[in-house]
């Protein structure tokens, strides 16, 4: 124990966490802004949407809230979509809490671990009692606003007017390779394979449900273009 | 520190080009808990997979019940904080089976109760867990300038075969024109280099850093901060030009 350490540290972190000049405003000033940094390169599209000036303030609110548990700032903010829809504000905006959904399924795409995909020859060879297990940096949602609409349209270099249809949609992020991300707007055929593939539901039963559900859909090419994107690494053989 | 994706591929590239010297903020090292052991893992792996030339953390905290602040908080210098440390560090490096580097931190708020001056605490510290030091002169010429020190006493003072890396940079002034702030905005200062100038005439060349993450010019401007320290370090004028 450090009794004499750890008291003076809770004494600096209450001090912090209070309005102050001088030096301590120094420290509370890097604190606060660390915190803020982080959030606008986590969720540049959130920025963009409401303004560089109200994205500070509400990232302040926000760190005050859920200040960083962890050292590594690149993966900050995970509950920033789930705060912004209890703001009293987000009436106005009720896409933008998806929107930095949307956001984060992109991050924790990017900075998970690196993995081969499965080749496209050797799907041919996958039997319907294999499971196929999905890329560590494979991350989707459904959504029940157009926001994976609203940020593709936000990844164009210059912006433009867009209309999207209100409907709910999927979003996928997939990254086969360290430098290249593939971001489609999915269905729901495409959402129900992969919640299927994730619980660990092998390639025929999760092709039945998905069948069954939308039998209007090709659900073979839905899910050779889930293949084609790299979302899937070498299977494994089902054990009898 | 995270687990796959563009920037580890970056650096993958990097490394097979040049040495790398890996420098961590988040570890905590003078605070009262032991290292996080997630964090130490990841840094672990970064450092197994990289074999870089050096790594290094600062002698500040940044980690209490369970929040992280993304700053380098200061510690008075006591005993107990001594011995702290030292087992923070001796925890780094008996995981990472390899010596660390400690860095002097910057200074805004003079702390009372303090046992050690700094510049024996480090030695201190060096001696009892083995770790070398990092020295930012920067932070040095900050601190003497908010706290009233004279940096070159302050730079004398160190254990020349202790210090393994330096760092310089840029500082600036805030908004009420009374303390500096290590800010790494601007061109290194004239008294920094001087003061390089004279740590390096003291204890001879040693890798050193430029930081600079903030109002970042035209490449050939940053170019050239380094051939001045390359010509202060190897004692070539021309390229010091």
């Amino acid at each position: 124990m450090q009794p004499e350490l750890i008291q003076f540290q809770r004494d600096f972190a209450s001090a912090l966490d209070r309005p102050a000049q001088g030096p301590m405003a120094v420290y509370r000033n890097t604190v606060i802004h660390g915190a803020v940094e982080a959030l606008q390169a986590n969720y540049p599209v959130v920025e963009q949407i409401i303004g560089e000036e109200m994205f500070e303030h509400v990232a302040v609110d926000f760190a005050s809230t859920c200040p960083p548990a962890s050292p590594v700032l690149a993966l900050y903010g995970r509950e920033f979509g789930d705060w912004l829809m209890h703001q009293r504000w987000i009436g106005d905006l009720p896409y933008l809490p998806d929107v930095a959904r949307v956001e984060r399924l992109h991050v924790a795409c990017l900075f998970a671990p690196d993995k081969e995909p499965i080749p496209r020859e050797q799907v041919r060879n996958v039997t319907p009692t294999a499971t196929l297990r999905l890329h560590p940096a494979v991350q989707f949602a459904w959504l029940s606003t157009p926001a994976m609409s609203i940020w593709l349209a936000h990844q164009r270099p210059i912006g433009s007017e867009i209309a999207p249809e209100w409907k709910a949609e999927g979003a996928l992020f997939a990254r086969p390779e360290p430098f290249v991300v593939h971001a489609p707007r999915i269905g729901a055929t495409a959402h129900r394979l992969l919640a299927g593939f994730r619980l660990g539901e092998t390639v025929s039963i999760a092709m039945k449900a998905a069948k069954r559900l939308y039998p209007l859909e090709d659900c073979s090419a839905v899910l050779a273009s889930l293949v084609n994107l790299g979302v899937f690494v070498a299977p494994d053989r089902k054990r009898n | 520190m995270v687990a796959g994706g563009p920037r580890l591929a970056m650096l993958e590239d990097l490394r097979g080009r040049h040495d790398i010297s890996l420098h961590g903020v988040g570890m905590s090292l003078a605070g009262a808990a032991e290292p996080d052991p997630d964090h130490l893992g990841a840094l672990k792996r970064l450092v197994d997979r990289f074999k870089p030339a050096f790594v290094s953390e600062h002698l500040a905290w940044s980690r209490l019940d369970g929040r992280c602040f993304p700053d380098l908080l200061p510690v008075p210098r006591t005993n107990e904080v001594l011995a702290r440390c030292a087992a923070n560090i001796g925890r780094v490096q008996d995981a990472l089976g390899r010596q660390i580097l400690i860095e002097n931190p910057t200074h805004y708020l003079a702390l009372r109760d303090h046992s050690w001056s700094e510049t024996s605490f480090l030695a201190e510290l060096a001696r009892r867990s083995g770790c070398g030091l990092l020295i930012d002169v920067n932070n040095v010429a900050v601190g003497a300038h908010n706290l009233g020190y004279d940096p070159s006493a302050w730079l004398y003072d160190l254990p020349a075969e202790r210090i393994g890396e330096i760092h310089l940079a840029g500082h600036s002034i805030d908004a009420e024109g009374t303390l500096l702030i290590d800010s790494h905005d601007a061109p290194v200062s004239e008294q920094v280099w001087t003061l390089y100038e004279e740590l390096i005439a003291r204890i001879g060349p040693r890798p050193t850093l430029i930081e600079r993450d903030g109002n970042v010019p035209e490449f050939v401007e940053l170019m050239r901060e380094r051939d001045r320290a390359q010509g202060v370090a190897f004692g070539d004028i021309a390229r010091a030009a």
